[in-house]
């Protein structure tokens, strides 16, 4: 059964779900956005003339603070005299990874820790659930920031740290649909069939309900990107030199960058803005194709 | 009523003790783990073996445990590693300052966002409910960071409408109603940065919920009977709409005071958020974990608070 429904899948633009997401305009303009900015940060080395990390000079002198209206670069220097555009599309390769890994760790553990307390119930259910309760108590940044200090933030504690604070809705999520399909009568059947929890859980229940897993997972890369940039931008994140979208703006707490070289934050901030809001309308246009009805 | 509620009570209990194990491990990960933080740094070296010794920084991990949990009891969140001050004291001197700006992101989120949800639903797929949702898209997507600074650079830098930072000028010297409406001045652009999010979550929300209602049953003999549009929407819908939005209260307090350090940063509000930043810079582990415990507490209190109201607006609530 399950082969047969796989193989009328296989072309996904003539299924009715590309049909429903390509009526959503925003969502096509989102994935527009998101393919340029994946492009972009795969080609980088292409794309940059000058090497991020590498201040720019003209003889000895390090060209600082250069404005866009020069014709050496696309968008400028920043304080130290590197490339803004170079440093732009290398830090869509960190802000983008850091998301992926981390989305992709917390929705592993949702998706495990959801199925185990929705599909056997009892006290694992009431034990996870309570981890649950106790996790949503901390404002995730909170959690996220004494966690990355103590262990020194670095690119990989901080995809680790987001995937292991983020779970949680993932979790709960998982849980709600797998009770709901728990007695759809293919998993009676699977039972008396004699299939293991694991085989039930993994090859019966979860592929039923990953739209709106799916859903969530973008959501949660939206929030990964946006809690990336505002770590980094604190400085717990991404360290410098390394760019990120949200390390590029600390140049803007100093108040004559902030008002005298706007070509220095308002890029990177207008990257970290463009890319969320994208995702943000590619999940939506994905909630309605895939018809995971949920909440908010 | 009463039975949901001491229920509800009972429940907390559990979870604040995941809250202090959870915070107890991950200082064990920082340097001299959670008990040696809790010494006075003004204890003299030749008490000082005693001190650790009483702390019982040899004993078995669940005894150290319970020790540093009657610690916590008795109010001792540690000592600063930095400055050597009490962290409680220092997050009790910054916490007015942060509820001031918490709360009145709090009351603009719903202030603004219901009125904007109702106005979404009850005009469905217009122009406008089309704006607003696009709206909403911007809010949940803009950084804070890089909002506020937008607006300080156009707000306080370009039209001088609001100053660019700070809590209040020193040299200002009035008292009562005068001394508010100067704090006001400084108030308003990190609240508008720290509410906009949840602004835009509320209308979302209150457009659902508004849409859930209108297509119930009640309200279809409401218009049937030929009331007006006006009543059906404000005597009939309105407020059975409004109650799963008491839900978001209890969400969006974390979300809030996740949203304190970043917001804090930008405008220099000295408050708890800004407190953690400079705790970031120094590595004070001791005032992080007093402030995310603090902080996990505050969160607990605020969805119990949110889940009795809810019992007692709609009695249909039982466990």
């Amino acid at each position: 059964m399950a082969k047969t429904k796989f193989k009328q899948r296989q072309n996904p633009f003539k299924s009715d779900a590309w049909k429903r997401f390509r009526k959503n305009k925003l969502a096509l303009v989102g994935s527009a956005v998101i393919i340029i900015m994946v492009l972009a940060a795969i080609f980088a080395p292409i794309l940059s003339q000058n090497d991020p990390y590498i201040s720019l000079r003209d003889g000895t002198k390090i060209l600082k603070n250069m404005s866009p209206v020069d014709s050496h670069t696309i968008l400028g220097t920043d304080s130290l005299g590197r490339d803004e555009f170079s440093r732009l599309v290398y830090a869509a390769r960190v802000s983008m990874s850091v998301g992926l890994v981390a989305v992709g760790i917390s929705t592993i553990i949702g998706i495990v820790l959801g199925a185990i307390s929705g599909y056997f119930g009892g006290v694992a259910d009431m034990v996870i659930m309570r981890c649950v309760d106790v996790v949503n108590c901390f404002p995730v940044m909170f959690l996220i920031i004494i966690i990355a200090t103590i262990l020194k933030p670095s690119i990989y504690n901080i995809m680790i740290i987001m995937g292991l604070c983020n779970w949680t809705g993932t979790a709960r999520l998982v849980r709600g649909e797998i009770l709901r399909v728990r007695e759809m009568e293919y998993v009676h059947a699977a039972v008396s069939l004699g299939a293991s929890d694991f085989r039930i859980i993994f090859s019966h229940v979860i592929p039923n309900v990953m739209a709106p897993i799916i859903v969530e997972a973008t959501m949660q890369m939206a929030r990964a990107i946006l809690t990336e940039a505002s770590l980094s931008y604190l400085g717990v994140g991404v360290q410098l030199p390394t760019a990120s979208w949200g390390n590029m703006l600390i140049e803007a707490n100093n108040l004559a960058t902030l008002t005298g070289r706007p070509w220095q934050w308002v890029p990177a901030g207008a990257c970290i803005f463009l890319a969320v809001l994208s995702i943000n309308f590619i999940g939506d246009g994905l909630r309605d194709a895939l018809d995971a009805k949920q909440k908010k | 009523m009463g039975k949901y509620i001491r229920k509800r009570l009972i429940q907390a209990v559990p979870v604040i003790f995941g809250i202090t194990i959870l915070t107890f491990f991950i200082m064990q990960l920082a340097p001299g783990g959670p008990l040696t933080g809790m010494i006075s740094p003004r204890t003299s070296s030749e008490s000082l073996q005693r001190a650790r010794e009483a702390m019982g920084l040899n004993d078995p991990i669940i005894v150290q445990y319970g020790k540093w949990l009657v610690q916590l009891i008795h109010g001792n969140f540690g000592f600063s590693t930095y400055n050597g001050q009490n962290v409680l004291d220092m997050i009790l001197t910054r916490l007015p300052a942060t509820l001031l700006l918490t709360v009145t992101a709090f009351v603009f989120s719903f202030v603004i966002g219901i009125p904007l949800g109702v106005y979404s639903a009850t005009h469905k797929y217009s122009k406008a409910d089309y704006g607003l949702t696009v709206f909403s898209f911007i809010g949940i997507s803009v950084p804070s960071f890089f909002f506020g600074m937008g607006m300080i650079y156009i707000f306080a830098l370009k039209l001088k409408w609001f100053p660019t930072s700070g809590f209040g000028s020193s040299s200002f010297k009035g008292t009562g109603m005068a001394l508010f409406l100067h704090r006001l001045r400084y108030l308003v652009m990190p609240a508008v940065v720290m509410s906009l999010s949840n602004i835009a979550t509320v209308t979302r929300f209150a457009r659902s919920s508004m849409l859930e209602t209108l297509s119930q049953d009640y309200i279809r003999t409401a218009r049937a009977k030929g009331l007006s549009e006006k009543a059906v929407i404000y005597k009939h819908a309105l407020k059975n709409s409004m109650i799963p939005v008491i839900t978001i209260f209890g969400q969006s307090i974390p979300n809030l005071f996740g949203g304190a350090y970043i917001t804090e940063k930008v405008f220099g509000w000295p408050g708890m958020g800004l407190l953690g930043v400079e705790a970031i810079n120094n590595r004070d582990y001791q005032v992080l974990m007093g402030l995310t415990l603090f902080t996990a507490v505050l969160v607990l209190l605020g969805n119990l608070l949110a889940d009795i109201m809810y019992s007692f607006v709609d009695p249909r609530i039982r466990y």
